[in-house]
């Protein structure tokens, strides 16, 4: 007899040990869910594909590309995580042959791309198709505050939102 | 030594603050055409007044961006890619350091048990020209410099009587005159700055205040208030402008929050 069958501590209920009637038994589950953190689902996809397009080797376009370049890639961590809900989907990360970096999204009604030339410089692109099928395109400059791209991203939430319930 | 011309005259002073650590520091845009082989040539530039070196782990980028979402501690490793090292250049002293790696300079004075804290305009005046001397070597090998990112950090250690923490009261304001006997103090606070005469952000204010033990295990409360962000351009005197700016912040915070019978003790002059 190992010490731990000797002990109730580790055992969800023992039959010995007389009720109360003031004591609910817990009954011990079907399965054991483990919780994955769901905060960092899309900066640990996106974290990733960044080291990875970091090291791509020179020449990696057939020309004289360059991986992206390390400040680029914390940089744009840093962008995503200023304007990411927990469960967003991770971007889509289109490396340029400069060391800079396209993140981008797209849906049936929406594409939402960030160019980042260099930290603190990126521009915000959103084309956007209405349901009056007319279309809205703009463009913003960045530095360091996100705010307006954050729209952007509730946007995008709110219509794949409404979408899916149209759909269900 | 450095005249107060750049000390704002209602700034508080002390004769003797509870200073352990000053750091000045830029962040900037890998240059080109630099190599890891040449930092033997950047320890050059310094040598003379720093003549020992320490090789420690490269510092990860960092910046200040703002957006509704609070800032994820994220797990981005640097990549299997050739690191460059962050190097140590040591004063004969050792109560100053110059830190250097490919996108870092950073200049840090450290309390030494002998040494007294040799002021803001000193240190500012001594990384000026550590930053000219740094400009124009790489504007020499054909690079640029070019600044995205500031930092000033001041490190205050206070003792406090082991085993207790019912005298931080007597330290910080935010305890209102009571007492309390905690096993550990962790208080971490940040706020927003903004570019002058304008409403945009260019950085935060931190204070991260926390009970530590030193080799002798005496415990001491740890006081660390950093402002870090992003100047108004790359150059040189943006960044100049963006420490004065932080180092006003700093320093008028720790007046704030710390109590009169502390500054009595620190010897407040103004």
């Amino acid at each position: 007899m190992n010490a731990f069958a000797r002990t109730t501590a580790f055992s969800d209920w023992n039959e010995n040990v007389p009720m109360s009637s003031t004591v609910i038994p817990f009954k011990r589950p079907e399965k054991r869910n483990f919780i994955t953190d769901e905060v960092n689902k899309w900066s640990v996809i996106t974290g990733q594909k960044l080291e990875d397009l970091v090291n791509l080797p020179l020449g990696w376009d057939g020309y004289n590309g360059r991986g992206v370049k390390i400040q680029n890639a914390f940089f744009a961590i840093n962008l995503l995580a200023s304007i990411c809900p927990p469960n967003f989907p991770p971007p889509a990360i289109v490396p340029g042959s400069d060391g800079s970096l396209q993140l981008e999204w797209h849906d049936f009604e929406f594409d939402i791309e960030i160019d980042i030339s260099a930290p603190y410089k990126a521009t915000a692109w959103r084309l956007d198709h209405k349901m009056d099928n007319s279309i809205s395109e703009q463009t913003i400059e960045l530095t360091n505050d996100f705010k307006a791209v954050s729209i952007w991203i509730n946007d995008f939430i709110t219509r794949r939102s409404h979408a899916n319930t149209a759909s269900a | 030594m450095e005249t107060n011309r750049y000390r704002p005259h209602d700034l508080p002073e002390f004769d003797n603050p509870p200073l352990n650590e000053v750091v000045l520091g830029v962040q900037f845009a890998q240059p080109q055409t630099y190599r890891q082989i040449q930092a033997w040539q950047v320890w050059d530039l310094f040598r003379d007044q720093f003549p020992n070196l320490e090789e420690q782990s490269p510092l990860a980028p960092t910046f200040e961006t703002f957006g509704p979402q609070q800032p994820l501690a994220i797990r981005f490793g640097l990549g299997a890619g050739p690191m460059h090292d962050r190097y140590w250049f040591v004063s004969g002293s050792g109560d100053e350091v110059i830190q250097f790696q490919n996108d870092r300079l950073l200049h840090n004075w450290r309390k030494q048990s002998s040494s007294r804290y040799i002021r803001y305009e000193n240190i500012r005046s001594k990384f000026h020209d550590e930053l000219n001397k740094l400009k124009n070597y790489l504007t020499s090998t054909n690079s640029l410099f070019e600044i995205n990112q500031c930092e000033v950090t001041y490190v205050n250690h206070i003792p406090l009587p082991s085993g207790t923490t019912n005298y931080i009261k007597d330290w910080l304001n935010f305890f209102n005159d009571q007492s309390f006997d905690f096993n550990d103090l962790a208080i971490q606070f940040k706020e927003t700055i903004f570019f002058e005469n304008t409403l945009a952000p260019s950085g935060r204010f931190y204070c991260d205040a926390g009970l530590k033990f030193d080799q002798n295990m005496n415990q001491f409360l740890s006081l660390a208030l950093t402002v870090r962000g992003q100047p108004v351009d790359n150059t040189i005197d943006s960044s100049l402008r963006f420490f004065d700016h932080g180092r006003s912040k700093i320093v008028r915070t720790f007046a704030d929050i710390t109590t009169g019978k502390a500054h009595e003790i620190w010897g407040r002059s103004k």
